[in-house]
């Protein structure tokens, strides 16, 4: 299915829940991370049961250096 | 100590991550500084470059550094965004802590009043622990201890000028007025700069650009940390009063003349 993270359209398999999406972008399992699907933020502990749909607009956010 | 919301602080000098040439100077120079309040931007992951985390190494070290992370919602051009943007960093970071740092213009980056005011108050009521960034006009940080901020942050001067106390007279200002403690973010130059402002009575200042551009940063941090030290210092002995007119130091007897 299509969906779209951080502005990218991507082609990703479904079902496909944020858990498996995070694992699939980023490799493994990073602390100071947040996510959103469709400006909606979804807490760590729902990634493994928030299911991804068709044209979701999933948001990657990290912590960076900054003042 | 230094007491903001429920947390305590030995160091009265907080610093941020932004602009140091690499990670390990970086982690090296907020390690030297003492500093227990460390600030940090959000950003999208990159997912065409997935560098290494920036941070990591400074994240490893915070367990023994009693290192409390603060994230600011730079970035975010209004009150909304900045909100948003603040659920973020509590998501990423497991912490209530957030800096309210609204600035749309690039020039010169001064803070937007009337944004900060509403995410203040829309964040404090959400039970974060605010820390706004704003210009040092006394009246407006009135407003915001009345939403609820924990602290207020006026600034110096520009970020990343190095100018110093500009707004040296209106800290004083809010240094006497204000319940809540005053923490001057932005435009200190150098040591002296953090020293002068605790002689005034601020609770703690927050440097970031002026360790992480010095030659070597590092020992910037280390200097900026005795600086903070020694100013505290001097305001809790007292300085003595200023006078244009001189005040003998030594004797005035003429005991050189004729007897």
């Amino acid at each position: 299915m299509q969906i779209t993270v951080n502005s990218q359209p991507m082609n990703v398999r479904s079902p496909l829940n944020l858990d498996e999406l995070l694992g699939q972008l980023t490799g493994q399992h990073q602390s100071g991370i947040a996510l959103a699907v469709n400006d909606q933020i979804i807490s760590r502990s729902g990634w493994a049961t928030c299911q991804l749909q068709e044209g979701d607009r999933v948001m990657l956010i990290e912590a960076a250096a900054g003042g | 100590m230094l007491k903001i919301a429920n947390k305590t602080f030995s160091s009265r000098l907080f610093t941020g991550t932004g602009k140091f040439s690499n990670s390990k100077v970086m982690t090296d120079a907020i390690i030297a500084s003492g500093s227990e309040l460390v600030t940090v931007a959000l950003r999208r992951i990159d997912l065409n470059d997935r560098q290494d985390s920036i941070l990591a190494p400074l994240l490893a070290a915070q367990q023994q550094n009693n290192i409390n992370l603060l994230p600011n919602t730079s970035g975010a051009r209004t009150a909304e965004e900045a909100i948003y943007a603040a659920q973020l960093a509590r998501e990423a970071l497991a912490t209530d802590l957030i800096k309210i740092e609204i600035h749309p213009d690039p020039k010169y980056l001064l803070p937007d009043p009337v944004e900060t005011l509403k995410a203040s108050e829309a964040l404090s009521a959400m039970g974060f622990i605010v820390l706004p960034y704003v210009h040092a006009d006394p009246v407006l940080c009135k407003r915001l201890e009345g939403v609820g901020a924990a602290a207020v942050m006026p600034l110096g001067s520009p970020i990343g000028s190095n100018l110093g106390l500009k707004t040296r007279e209106f800290i004083q200002i809010i240094i006497e007025q204000s319940s809540v403690p005053v923490v001057v973010d932005a435009g200190i130059g150098s040591p002296s700069d953090s020293a002068l402002a605790m002689e005034m009575g601020v609770d703690a200042v927050l440097v970031n650009s002026a360790i992480a551009v010095a030659h070597d940063p590092v020992q910037m941090a280390i200097a900026f940390k005795e600086a903070v030290i020694a100013g505290r210092r001097a305001f809790k002995a007292g300085l003595g009063g200023r006078s244009l007119l001189a005040s003998a130091s030594s004797p005035l007897t003429a005991f050189l003349g004729d007897g």
